[in-house]
């Protein structure tokens, strides 16, 4: 468990108030800090009350703006205040024990506001890979919508087979066996032990699973939760990804099924096709019967107008 | 063995050091290793000293004490740079505000390297600081009869 | 009206361990005010995160202090896995807590020593410094090194504890606890110390949570705030913790809130070997902190409490990391405790304090 803490940021002129109004609370002052960043100074002040950290940022100090010290409140913050002047090039004002900028007495001024070159190559090298990585992300993603348009998962389309509803028979062996013998016999010698050969419709995913299952029980406890949860995880993104998948292609095919009433002429044309061509079929259909009112309302607009 | 180092006195000054070195000179004279069996004492005058064993590296506002140390210590003397921060600047060389090992200000006769370093190895430098003080000693009587 | 003087105290002298520079504006034998001066060991190292990667940091991380190394390598892998999102196993979080308290209790048999040299009880040094010496056998049986351990990295430790390095550890403390206890009380009831040191140096429970103090030289003067009451981290799996306090908040008071921490030190470390867990003692870190992320802990060290905080940039290195050590906090109260006290108790006030420089300056 980690010490709990809150992170805000205020404004420049709200700084000092705050420290007065924390300091009639009760506040502990527990340090001033400054990190150096792209546009400016980022000053942290950190507060303490009952176990939880107070951090206050005041972001984006220049050295052309002044900060009012806190050390009318927190004396013990004159450490922090005169190293953040000297070494990041503060101005920092009033502080109770000024060193004038010689606490250190450091040969080069503001040392900590100087990033190397190898280290800004980093650091743009980095930012560039996640942006890049960002947007492959994003095309892989629609690429797969674009997919899943194209080809649904199979529905109705004529005698599928489904492994689970089927058992460990085939249907079609079955068939051939009760044509040629008789069921009562088919069934007789089933039992016997015949038909080796015919193939047992294993359930490769329940099998994998159970072979998981083993592996797991022989693991160390903490292992096996780790391998638990990321198993759980992965499931999860895959029924997500699913979820994803038909919601895009409801979407792709169902929308226009929800936007209007079937016009019954086109709903008799396309009654019998497959799903996704028939939703091409009625957009097709739908798109000319559009265009035709279209033009008879401005032939009748215009007929209108001629007749006023 | 001549009489400078029959019983050498020594200084113990910390330049930056991380205090590691510093604890384990101490540890040196105390009971657990004890190099006062060999008469060495830890004096805070320089005035008093023969050996100055310096810790740490050496940055912008303590040159100049070290080198105040080094030169209010009377002749002879012997300088060991305990720690390899004191060496060379240790894992701290390239700090932006540490210049170095101590011989960028004074000259150092025995380097004890180690981090920190190991009160052994600190007892086996200043055994040998002692023959170079024991030479340095014979050289200065030397030349105070011969001149 | 006396004539005031100024008298320049360090940054070289024998009973300071580390260079601070105080200029003590006196009045005949009353100080009236003293001026700290640092600056001597400023080396600069939270700017080689840009050229060491997080993992090698730890390194760097444990050589701001030599004395408080193991909690500032522990507070820095600490942030950086809050940072990332690491889980630590259980078991490198009680080998975590063993060797920081084993750490608290070498810091504070060697402040003890320094004290008592301060004052010129230079038996007890000599025999606070042997007894030292047991702790750092086990340091150097356990972790290979006696002062500088570098066995925290991101994401767990890098050795365990097997059984015979436990009967060990157990038959070491036991020895230590029984001469340690002899020891202290030699001190404390010594009528010299209680000459020099009750009296000397009081801050008052008010002004000490005023000037922002930490660590045992704020649990002296009344005020019971710890770190790890909050249970943090692997301080969450102990029973039981409450914080050493004294009401008078002099000398003597703080050399007895730290003898009296030993002991409470000693207890945490036998609660924790006889429940320790098996496991793994780490987990494998992969990538870097994302960019814009950013972690902050705290952990109680012997001199007390100090602020981690890392930021991170998309790349392997840390855009910022900063420790704020708790001497930095406590120099305000130095400057407050010294006023009006007597020339020759300053020795005496900077080292009941424990100043670690090198922690302030980094």
């Amino acid at each position: 468990m980690t010490i709990p803490a809150t992170w805000d940021t205020i404004a420049l002129d709200e700084l000092h108030p705050l420290a007065v109004k924390l300091k009639g609370e009760g506040y502990r002052f527990v340090q001033t800090h400054a990190v150096n960043t792209d546009a400016g100074i980022d000053l942290y002040y950190t507060f303490m009350k009952d176990g939880v950290l107070h951090n206050y940022k005041v972001a984006h100090v220049t050295p052309d703006q002044q900060v009012p010290s806190v050390t009318d409140q927190f004396l013990s913050a004159f450490v922090f205040e005169n190293e953040a002047r000297e070494l990041f090039g503060v101005d920092m004002r009033d502080i109770a024990i000024d060193f004038g900028g010689r606490m250190y007495d450091v040969s080069e001024k503001a040392p900590m506001t100087y990033v190397s070159p190898v280290q800004k190559k980093e650091i743009d090298k980095a930012r560039r890979a996640a942006l890049a990585k960002e947007q492959k992300l994003r095309k892989a993603q629609v690429a797969q919508a674009a997919f899943n348009v194209e080809h649904p998962q199979p529905q109705e389309k004529g005698a599928v087979i489904d492994p689970k509803a089927m058992g460990t028979r085939s249907t079609v062996g079955d068939a051939m066996n009760e044509s040629l013998m008789g069921a009562a016999k088919t069934a007789a010698r089933r039992d016997a032990g015949a038909f080796s050969f015919e193939f047992a419709m294993r359930d490769e995913k329940a099998e994998a699973q159970a072979a998981l299952e083993k592996k797991i029980a022989g693991m160390p406890p903490e292992k096996a939760a780790r391998v638990r949860a990321a198993m759980a995880a992965k499931a999860a993104r895959e029924a997500k990804a699913q979820a994803q998948a038909a919601a895009q292609d409801e979407q792709a095919t169902g929308a226009q099924a929800s936007e209007k009433p079937l016009d019954p002429a086109i709903a008799e044309k396309i009654k019998n096709l497959p799903p996704d061509k028939a939703a091409k079929v009625r957009a097709a259909l739908e798109a000319k019967a559009a265009r035709e009112a279209a033009a008879k309302g401005g032939a009748d607009a215009a007929a209108q107008k001629g007749a006023e | 063995m001549s009489f400078a180092t029959k019983s050498p006195w020594v200084i113990h000054y910390d330049a930056s050091s991380c205090n590691g070195c510093d604890i384990e000179v101490l540890a040196a004279l105390c009971p657990g290793f004890d190099l006062e069996r060999f008469g060495i004492v830890n004096t805070g005058n320089p005035k008093h000293a023969d050996i100055f064993l310096v810790t740490g590296s050496v940055n912008e506002r303590n040159q100049h004490v070290v080198k105040q140390i080094y030169d209010q210590m009377v002749e002879p003397k012997v300088v060991v740079a305990c720690g390899i921060c004191a060496c060379s600047g240790g894992i701290f060389h390239d700090c932006y505000n540490i210049l170095g090992g101590v011989d960028k200000v004074i000259p150092v006769d025995v380097y004890v390297p180690g981090c920190a370093v190991r009160p052994e190895a600190l007892i086996d430098g200043v055994v040998q600081a002692l023959d170079i003080l024991d030479q340095r000693a014979k050289a200065l009587e030397a030349k105070r009869k011969g001149a | 009206m006396g004539k005031q003087t100024i008298i320049p105290f360090g940054p070289q002298h024998p009973v300071l361990p580390e260079p601070i520079h105080l200029d003590l504006v006196v009045e005949d034998e009353t100080v009236i005010e003293a001026v700290p001066q640092i600056g001597f060991i400023h080396r600069g190292l939270e700017r080689l995160v840009q050229t060491k990667d997080y993992n090698q940091f730890v390194y760097v991380a444990e050589r701001i202090c030599g004395i408080c190394a193991f909690g500032h390598s522990m507070g820095y892998a600490e942030t950086v896995e809050n940072l990332m999102g690491v889980e630590v196993p259980t078991r490198a979080q009680y080998l975590r807590v063993i060797w920081h308290e084993m750490s608290r209790v070498h810091s504070h048999t060697l402040w003890l020593g320094l004290a008592a040299d301060a004052f010129g009880f230079e038996s007890l040094f000599m025999h606070a410094w042997r007894l030292r010496e047991k702790i750092l056998d086990v340091f150097e049986r356990t972790t290979g090194g006696r002062v500088i351990f570098s066995v925290v990295k991101v994401g767990g430790v890098t050795r365990d504890l097997d059984d015979q390095q436990i009967d060990y550890m157990k038959s070491v403390f036991a020895d230590f606890r029984a001469e340690y206890t002899k020891l202290i009380r030699a001190f404390l009831d010594d009528s010299s110390v209680k000459n020099r040191t009750v009296g000397v140096g009081t801050i008052s429970r008010a002004d000490a949570v005023n000037l922002g103090m930490v660590g045992p030289f704020l649990r002296a003067s009344g005020e019971p705030y710890d770190v790890r009451m909050l249970g943090s981290n692997g301080y969450g799996e102990l029973e039981h913790f409450e914080p050493i306090t004294d009401d008078q908040g002099d000398c003597y008071a703080r050399i007895r809130v730290r003898c009296e921490e030993v002991l409470q030190a000693l207890d945490i470390i036998d609660e924790m070997l006889a429940k320790l867990p098996a496991g793994d003692i780490a987990v494998k870190v992969k990538g870097a902190p994302k960019a814009g992320s950013e972690a902050c802990n705290l952990v109680e060290q012997p001199r007390g409490e100090c602020y981690y905080y890392a930021k991170g940039n998309g790349t392997k290195y840390l855009d910022r990391m900063r420790m704020r050590t708790p001497t930095s906090q406590n120099l305000a109260g130095m400057a407050a405790t010294l006023k009006g006290c007597d020339v020759a108790d300053v020795n005496m006030i900077v080292l009941t304090i424990d100043p670690c420089i090198s922690c302030t300056e980094r």
